[in-house]
């Protein structure tokens, strides 16, 4: 069950990263991006342990953040 | 390689979208039919409810003319059922009577009282324009005709009841207050009924009263609103998509969507209640007692129709009183639009029956009812409202997305040298991302702003959705072509404007000419999605478009100059 939601999740997000990303323009202050970090979390992590990160993470990609690598 | 199949399957898609917009466009058109069969159908009969009653809408002083003026015989059924019988409604007055017609009025509402029942029948808006009734009879009346109407009382002897709906009172009216008496033989009893209707002190409220003086006890006592509140919107489907009852009990707000199924779903609760309410999408009826009733009863029903595409429905909602030999009791009646703030101002949590989104969308949507409502303080055009709206969303985010360019800018300067630390990496992503880093730090670079600014627009967005959806300000709002803010805009016109200033912007975003494809594709793809959606939300994308093309130029300029400069 949560390989699958995992599954789509991660179909989501590269949903966004092909239509959605690039009308936005290279946004974020962090390598690899939001969404590249968020696939990684999904793909390597537990359910709830993957999305708080990502929240996290889009939480600190403000303009106040230092950025720079962070992938784990 | 990998954006060739990227793009094939965008282009798929599209192809897709494109394809079945006309088999939607059918169905949409198909359902309009049937709004001009209902429309056709509605008119006849609202061509005799305007002799009825209505003649005199526009001439406030003429009141007394509507009333008694025009009637219909209506025979009693005669039900003589024997005590024995469960449920039934036992009726033992055997009599025909003409039904009469009263009225109460203010600058805000008519109401209409009929003799039967000493019920509330017609409630007119004055201020809002209805859309089914177009032409003929073009304000807003809440109560549907088919049903008991609204205010009717039912007393229940032990399994006996008794229904007020069906006996005739006599109307007298004093000052500004309308008085319906009616005696009604029940078995051996003599059942005295008094009503006294008057106009509330806040907007929208009508005061009831009522006594009701009978030798046997009566358990129960129910005031109810029956039938719903009427569709008043051009798109019936959306409208009837809002239908809920509503009942408060101690600090929580019972939110029912009972109209799922065709047979009558009940929900019947015991404790105090507060209030209990019905809504469309813009107009709520409610009953406001002092807490001191004893349950709710909320019951409705999807009514299926033959020749239509949609289901009507039909609500009711009662409150509960338990009593002994002889009653009287108090009770408000609020009959009006949706106006979170009017609402809020009754201190008893009506407001809630505004749906403003879940937890994480309902700040948004509560800020910006306000900001709209402070705004139309000072014009009076909604669409200028939501122009002015956007823009100080966009210099709210200014600071943000300010910062952001300035850093894409410098970022594009150093594009050459990144072009050579890839060539340079290029079976060594890990040490490429370290090498790019580097360079960002040596050049005093922190890239762009970040993806929490650009995530921010979307609640506010949502929010905007939520507020053009649920409360009545920006209902019937016109602006420049489009003749309602809060509708889609037929003529598309709006929604083609708004996809090619996103054309623009995405043009002007999306510089690598691998992604050029999705420069077109989004465009496209934002104009299905918007096309059905308020023209006020499309106006405040479009502007917000519009804003954030002016800002980059601006950018850009600036940072033109700041080259040349530095070059010297």
């Amino acid at each position: 069950m949560q390989s699958v939601i995992k599954k789509i999740i991660i179909k989501i997000i590269r949903l966004y990263q092909i239509f959605l990303s690039p009308y936005f323009g290279n946004q974020c202050r962090f390598t690899p991006t939001c969404s590249n970090y968020a696939i990684y979390q999904f793909e390597h992590k537990k359910l709830h342990i993957a999305f708080v990160k990502s929240i996290w993470r889009i939480l600190r990609c403000n303009p106040f953040s230092k950025g720079g690598y962070d992938l784990d | 390689m990998d954006f060739d199949k990227r793009t094939v399957i965008a282009i798929i898609l599209v192809t897709i979208i494109i394809l079945l917009t006309p088999l939607y466009q059918k169905l949409i058109f198909k359902n309009s039919q049937n709004y001009q069969v209902i429309n056709n159908a509605s008119i006849d009969t609202l061509k005799q409810a305007k002799s009825n009653a209505s003649s005199d809408l526009s001439i406030k002083s003429n009141q007394d003319s509507i009333s008694n003026e025009k009637s219909e015989v209506v025979d009693t059924k005669k039900v003589v059922d024997s005590v024995s019988s469960s449920t039934e409604e036992v009726v033992s007055q055997d009599t025909t009577f003409e039904i009469s017609y009263d009225t109460l009025e203010n600058e805000y509402y008519l109401l209409v009282f009929s003799s039967k029942g000493g019920v509330l029948r017609k409630a007119y808006l004055k201020e809002y324009k209805s859309y089914i009734q177009s032409d003929t009879f073009s304000i807003v009346q809440l109560i549907p005709e088919d049903y008991n109407g609204f205010l009717n009382n039912k007393l229940y002897y032990g399994k006996r009841v008794l229904d007020l709906s069906k006996y005739n009172f006599n109307f007298y009216k004093s000052g500004n207050k309308l008085y319906a008496e009616a005696r009604v033989l029940f078995d051996s009893d003599t059942v005295v009924v008094k009503k006294v209707f008057s106009i509330g002190d806040k907007k929208y409220t009508l005061n009831y009263e009522y006594n009701i003086l009978s030798k046997e006890i009566i358990d129960n006592n129910i005031v109810e609103l029956d039938g719903g509140i009427n569709v008043t919107e051009r798109n019936i489907k959306d409208d009837l998509g809002y239908f809920k009852a509503y009942a408060r009990m101690g600090d929580d707000v019972i939110e029912e969507d009972l109209a799922k199924k065709e047979e009558i779903n009940t929900i019947e609760k015991t404790g105090a209640s507060h209030w209990i309410a019905l809504k469309s999408k813009y107009f709520l009826g409610s009953i406001i007692c002092d807490k001191n009733s004893d349950g709710i009863i909320l019951k409705g029903k999807k009514i299926k129709e033959k020749d239509s595409k949609f289901d009507k429905k039909y609500y009711n909602a009662a409150l509960k009183f338990k009593n002994k030999y002889s009653l009287s009791n108090k009770l408000l009646v609020y009959l009006g639009p949706i106006d979170y703030l009017h609402l809020k101002s009754f201190g008893i949590g009506l407001e809630k029956t505004v749906n403003l989104g879940g937890m994480l969308i309902k700040p948004f949507s509560i800020m910006t009812t306000y900001m709209l409502i402070f705004f139309s303080k000072f014009i009076a055009n909604y669409g200028l409202v939501i122009i002015l709206f956007s823009l100080v969303i966009k210099l709210l985010t200014f600071p943000f997305t300010h910062k952001s360019y300035e850093s894409t800018k410098k970022m594009s300067e150093l594009q050459p040298q990144l072009e050579a630390l890839k060539e340079k990496y290029k079976n060594n992503p890990q040490q490429l991302n370290k090498a790019t880093m580097d360079l960002y730090k040596k050049a005093g670079v922190n890239p762009l702003g970040g993806c929490l600014p650009l995530l921010f627009q979307m609640p506010i967005f949502f929010g905007l959705y939520r507020v053009f959806a649920s409360t009545i300000m920006l209902r019937n709002e016109s602006f420049l072509w489009i003749n309602n803010l809060a509708d889609k805009d037929p003529t598309l016109i709006l929604p083609i404007i708004m996809a090619v200033m996103s054309l623009v912007q995405s043009l002007m975003t999306i510089k690598d000419p691998k992604q050029k494809m999705t420069a077109y594709i989004m465009p496209i793809f934002l104009f299905f999605i918007f096309k059905g959606l308020a023209a006020g939300l499309v106006l405040y994308w479009t502007c917000f478009n519009v804003f954030t093309i002016v800002q980059q130029e601006l950018v850009n300029k600036f940072y033109k100059g700041k080259a040349v400069s530095n070059s010297k």
